[in-house]
């Protein structure tokens, strides 16, 4: 087990430079340079070639990249050219707001999604079943910004019972040491602000966590149905065990085996999905933070930004791979 | 079990299989495979006969064709059925503040610029099935190529190949197109080369898998045992069995498509100029702040992508069913 | 402040032990504190921003919140009316200049003095403008020193190419509280150019106690490693820094020892709210008083709302289209003025700034001294265009590429993209073939236009920053502006020169009539044409009263108070 950890531990630091070398290279590719943007209308063609000079970014690639690699390995991603701020306090307040978002997100999907799954594999061929199908197929076929927007309408602007932007209520006075709001509220035992950060939370949640819900549902569905006609299955009822029993114990647990390896597979499209929905909803996250980037030709924040949710991304699949070799002994010894 | 597809963006499919299976290839980085598709390992022709039959009784592939029917006729007659011109605006419609809903002249109603909103979704139609069709084809034709590369050839060129593509896939399908098109700058070509690219590492693990699958097959072991030559067998014998998934994973990578492209017009991202060119992503993007006065203005763009998804998933779903023998009986 | 202090004690309540209960004691004096100083003074003032300030050393930033926040610490001295753009005392009572133009002296306020009780004199001012004159590495960039970059050139030592010498030779205190300011050259823009919140006194104590002078420059960004600019601005203005929760809010208590007439607020919240929606909507709920950069679709919504008001910034800026003359035909001013002819700026004003716009004929608005009402005015004519056109030798349609930016939305141009396609159709009547590109605003669009590198014809504009015609006409013509594709000769020669002229002259009367001319000049000259300037709104609560919008885009809320409270 732990050669296999070592092992795993031991590729991320290859992956890491090659995505290293990947950002430098893409940003590098955007067509414009960050003084091109500066200052607006009154950026002139002097003030350009002024900064140009000032930055080293007539410098030759592998000085410049020598910079970048210097610069990045102390944790120094620079300064936000929107904001002025250190792109690291940034990423520090913004993922996470993003983090609470996915989270939200897959719960969601979990706790509806598994015991639709379960009871759309119990009644086979019912409409249960076929209803639960068809609803994972819209599921993975509205585009996850139109959702959100057709919730943000309806609950929202509509009715009205939901928040329609950010993440709290503006009026509030707050402070958060975490930045995971949630928690922050939790620990002061702030019931009335943990009210608000989840009402803010439900509709993106549910928006994010749309896609997640129709593939864990139909995965769980999947998944039942093989092992209900499993071996050991067939034994335990023909024991005489009660039904839930038998649920629970044999059908769930060795159902859930896949089902956790999908959520894992998750945080790609959560991260995609990320970004249009915070647009959408005006959350203050990583999503909406690295599209305004985009726009603004922000580089550094689009490098410091970038470079640490790959850096997420490729721990959390260690973590899945980790888990899941932990749940599966046939892995380990690939 | 299996899935299908990428972990990217709206787009996977899940195929109710068997065991859970480790994947045979080595190259892969993580353990959890997003598998192919199991390959057929019958004779082409019986297949194909069967496959029709089961795909014309199934009832949400007809849905589905008859959704991605109107959406192709749409986008072929868009000229003979749209109302206005495109571009043409009528400004006073909007002298008085966005903006007039559907009315007898304007069946969708008129936009921010007076423009008539069913002619732009008509001809979005057009742009998002071209956009579509050559983005996947540009993704197939490539990941076609590196595929049976990988699959047949193996080794170095495998292994070299699947990290590329491993790479590839770590990153959520609309990441990598927004990187590709925030590179390359805006425009209708670039953003068929960034979903097309996005598509690429799909189409070639699938072949290759099929091909690897098939390599070892019964039939290939005779005929290479009777001395047919390596080539002749990948395209005479290999293919034409591996196909039968690729298809069912261009159907689906079409509805992905259609929704990638959407999202960059959503992101503003995409086309270079989409006042000109509609796009239905991109007539989402300003609706944000009008969904109190013209709601309509989002809904009406964002139900065709839903539909026009919704049928291609549809299709690929029944294709997927009806071309699997081992999803036969369920 | 009974309200807030009721918050304060609940909030305190929830602390565990002492701590919580020594808050709560704090809390409830602050409300004996507040509330024996005259009850119908203790009232909050919450505004919403659009974004968080950049840093509170106004001589280090260019934006509008950072500006906003600056103006209700810091006083300039010399400030505009309030609501206008005339000149009035501010920290110095009077100016005048010497016979040669280039010495200024300042008679300054007594008995004034800063937040931390350094005393404001003559030695302050010097204090502060060498300050500005001595900035060495970092602070030279223009992400740091912007405006004292565009009115006084230079540096002491100037080490970037882009510098040159510097308009400020010096400054001398004659006893406490006389200045004397030597300038290099005559210039007109100096005296206008000091309501600029960049140019505000600020301590020389504080400055120097918490390192106002320490910068560096981050992946090309300037940023300020001392603590002044982000926790200690110390001005004299009517209301003192307390305190600035980066996302979250400024607040600003009410400086019991302003030296003017105290303020009717006690406290200020400048809360920076992004989204437009949210905006609007915090102010429908009452969660804020007032905010800023009202989104056109929105100000209907705010009319309609009895509780609410919409008020107008009196224009300030100017939407243009400029047209390249590097790129043929437009070198001929027979199409250019074809070009004028040919755009439906009414049409386009009228439709798309939500009745609050007018047509501009000249590249500055009414409120900026220099404007001419009798300026030679284009009204929407296509067929005289064409016949311009012909008159040129061209044939019909002539082709052009006319360039609008995406992604953004100015006051003075809040929907690009209708704008173009208006005058695109309205060209096509009036003998053009127009091929509209668009591109970004950042970086593409505003580096293309500025280096001339669009099309034919673009759209863009301008807001003034303080109110003097050389922050516009001579920003637009002084100089070779590739974004008109000039390049000095012809009649732009003797723009130019008047120009520069009035730029050097120190009589308010002669410089008004130099920009008459020059205005009457360029409205045949047509180097672009000039189609309209905005009112931008602000929204506030009709509570809300004393609210005098400044053309300039930020205002003090010396004079406001909230009914109600």
């Amino acid at each position: 087990m732990l050669r296999f950890v070592v092992r795993r531990l031991l590729l991320l630091v290859p992956i890491l430079i090659g995505l290293s070398i990947l950002v430098f290279v893409w940003i590098r590719a955007l067509p414009g340079s960050p003084a091109d943007s500066l200052l607006g209308e009154r950026t002139t063609p002097e003030l350009v070639r002024e900064y140009n000079e000032r930055f080293g970014l007539d410098d030759p690639v592998y000085v410049q990249y020598w910079r970048y690699v210097k610069t990045t390995a102390q944790f120094d991603f620079g300064v936000s050219i929107a904001t002025h701020r250190y792109v690291t306090d940034e990423i520090r307040e913004r993922f996470p707001a993003t983090m609470e978002l996915a989270l939200a997100a897959m719960l969601f999907a979990t706790f509806l999604g598994v015991p639709l799954g379960f009871v759309a594999a119990k009644k086979y061929g019912g409409p249960v079943d076929h209803a639960s199908l068809f609803a994972s197929l819209i599921g993975v076929s509205i585009p996850v910004f139109f959702l959100a927007i057709l919730l943000k309408y309806v609950f929202a602007v509509r009715l009205g019972w939901l928040p329609s932007v950010g993440r709290i209520d503006v009026e509030s006075d707050v402070e958060h040491p975490t930045n995971f709001y949630i928690l922050d509220a939790i620990i002061t035992r702030d019931w009335a602000t943990l009210r608000d950060v989840i009402r803010h939370l439900i509709l993106p949640a549910i928006a994010l966590g749309s896609i997640p819900l129709a593939i864990i549902t139909r995965i769980t569905r999947a998944s039942v149905l093989d092992v209900q006609n499993e071996d050991y299955v067939r034994t335990a009822r023909a024991k005489g065990l009660p039904p839930r029993i038998v649920d629970r114990r044999h059908i769930l647990r060795n159902a859930l085996l896949p089902i956790s390896t999908i959520i894992g597979l998750q945080v790609g499209l959560l991260l995609s999905g990320a970004i249009l929905t915070e647009t959408v909803f005006a959350f203050p996250g990583m999503g909406s933070w690295l599209r305004d980037a985009i726009f603004n030709r922000d580089y550094p924040v689009l490098q410091g930004g970038i470079l640490f949710l790959a850096f997420v991304f490729v721990i959390v699949n260690l973590l899945v791979d980790i888990s899941y070799a932990i749940i599966n002994p046939r892995i380990r010894y690939s | 079990m299996s899935i299908s597809g990428r972990t990217g963006f709206a787009r996977v499919v899940v195929c109710d299989d068997r065991s859970t299976r480790r994947s045979s290839e080595g190259s892969r980085v993580s353990i959890v495979e997003a598998e192919a598709v199991e390959v057929q390992l019958e004779a082409p022709s019986g297949l194909w006969r069967d496959a029709f039959h089961l795909l014309i009784r199934n009832p949400g592939a007809i849905v589905g064709f008859v959704f991605v029917g109107v959406f192709v006729f749409a986008a072929i007659f868009a000229p003979l059925i749209a109302t206005h011109d495109v571009t043409e605006q009528n400004l006073p419609l909007i002298a008085n503040g966005c903006c007039p809903g559907p009315s007898g002249d304007h069946w969708f109603g008129v936009d921010l610029l007076g423009r008539d909103v069913f002619s732009r979704i008509v001809y979005g139609a057009r742009v998002s099935l071209l956009i579509g069709l050559v983005s996947v084809s540009i993704g197939l034709a490539i990941g076609l190529v590196l595929g049976a590369m990988a699959g047949y050839v193996g080794g170095i060129v495998d292994s070299s190949i699947m990290r590329v593509m491993d790479v590839m896939l770590a990153v959520p399908g609309l990441l990598l197109a927004i990187g590709i098109v925030a590179a390359l700058g805006p425009g209708v070509k670039e953003v068929m080369i960034a979903v097309g690219l996005a598509n690429v590492p799909i189409f070639a693990r699938l072949v290759r898998s099929s091909i690897l699958a098939q390599r070892d097959a019964d039939y290939v072991v005779a005929a290479k045992a009777s001395g047919i030559r390596r080539p002749s067998i990948l395209f005479a014998q290999i293919l034409p069995n591996a196909i039968s998934p690729v298809i069912v994973t261009a159907t689906l990578a079409m509805a992905t498509a259609i929704i990638d492209v959407a999202g960059l017009g959503f992101l503003g991202i995409g086309l270079q100029d989409p006042d000109e060119t509609p796009e239905w992503g991109s007539m989402l993007t300003e609706v944000n702040e009008y969904l109190q006065t013209a709601p309509f203005l989002a809904l009406i763009p964002g139900t065709a992508i839903v539909i026009s998804v919704l049928g291609f998933n549809l299709i690929g779903d029944g294709l997927r069913e009806a071309l699997d023998p081992k999803l036969r009986g369920r | 402040m009974a309200a807030d202090g009721e918050a304060a004690a609940e909030r305190s309540n929830k602390l565990r032990g002492r701590r919580g209960l020594a808050a709560f004691v704090a809390a409830l004096s602050t409300v004996f504190v507040f509330g024996t100083a005259g009850a119908a003074t203790n009232v909050t003032f919450i505004y919403a921003g659009a974004a968080d300030p950049t840093y509170l050393d106004p001589a280090i930033v260019s934006d509008g919140e950072s500006f906003r926040i600056a103006r209700q610490i810091f006083d300039t001295l010399v400030q505009l009316k309030p609501g206008t753009t005339k000149l009035q005392p501010g920290l110095a009572k009077s100016w005048r200049v010497s016979r040669n133009g280039r010495i200024w002296t300042f008679s300054l306020r007594s008995g004034v003095k800063f937040h931390d009780g350094t005393a404001f004199n003559s030695a302050a001012v010097c204090a502060n403008f060498n300050r500005w004159y001595n900035w060495t590495g970092p602070f030279q960039d223009a992400s740091a020193s912007y405006y004292w970059r565009q009115i006084f050139a230079g540096f002491k030592r100037n080490e970037a190419t882009g510098l040159s010498k510097s308009l400020y030779k010096s400054c001398r205190g004659i006893g406490r509280y006389v200045a004397r300011i030597t300038l290099n050259r005559r210039s007109g823009p100096f005296v206008p150019s000091l309501v600029l919140p960049a140019f505000a006194m600020q301590s020389p104590t504080a400055m120097a106690k918490y390192g106002a002078n320490e910068g560096q420059l981050a992946s090309g960004t300037f940023r300020p490693t001392g603590t002044y600019a982000f926790s200690h601005p110390t001005g004299t203005g009517p209301f003192k820094f307390t305190s600035w929760t980066v996302g979250q809010r400024v607040v600003l208590d009410r400086n019991n020892s302003y030296w003017g007439k105290r303020s009717a607020i006690a406290r200020i919240i400048v809360r920076p709210i992004s989204n437009n929606t949210a905006r609007l909507q915090a102010l429908q709920t009452g969660e804020v008083n007032g905010y800023d950069l009202v989104a056109p679709q929105d100000m209907p919504t705010i009319r309609n709302n009895s509780k609410l008001r919409l008020i107008n910034r009196p224009p300030f800026n100017v939407a243009y289209v400029t047209i390249n003359q590097a790129k043929p035909p437009m070198n001929n001013v027979l199409v250019r003025r074809a070009v004028a002819y040919g755009l439906d700026r009414a049409g386009v004003v009228n439709s798309f700034y939500a009745g609050r716009a007018t047509v501009a004929h000249q590249f500055m608005p009414p409120a900026v001294p220099g404007f001419e009402p009798k300026v030679t005015k284009y009204s929407f004519n296509p067929e005289r265009s064409k016949q311009l056109l012909r008159q040129a030798g061209l044939s019909l349609p002539v082709k052009i590429d006319f360039y609008w930016p995406t992604n953004v939305s100015r006051p003075y141009m809040p929907s690009p993209n209708l704008n173009a396609a208006a005058f695109k159709a309205s060209l096509e009547r009036s003998g053009f073939d127009v091929n509209l590109v668009s591109e970004p605003w950042r970086p593409d669009y505003v580096k293309h236009v500025n280096e001339g590198a669009g099309g034919h014809l673009n759209i863009i504009g301008w807001t003034g920053d303080y109110a003097d015609a050389d922050n516009f006409v001579g920003t637009f013509f002084q100089s070779n502006n590739p974004q008109f594709g000039l390049t000095g000769k012809g009649a732009h020669t003797t723009i130019k020169k008047l120009l520069n002229q009035a730029e050097a002259t120190v009589n308010t009367a002669k410089r008004i009539k130099l920009y008459k001319q020059i205005n009457k000049l360029l409205a045949t000259y047509v180097p672009g044409v000039p189609y309209a300037h905005s009112r931008p709104g602000v929204g506030v609560e009709r509570r809300v009263t004393g609210y005098k919008a400044s053309p300039v885009g930020t205002e003090s809320f010396y004079g406001v108070t909230v009914g109600g409270q």
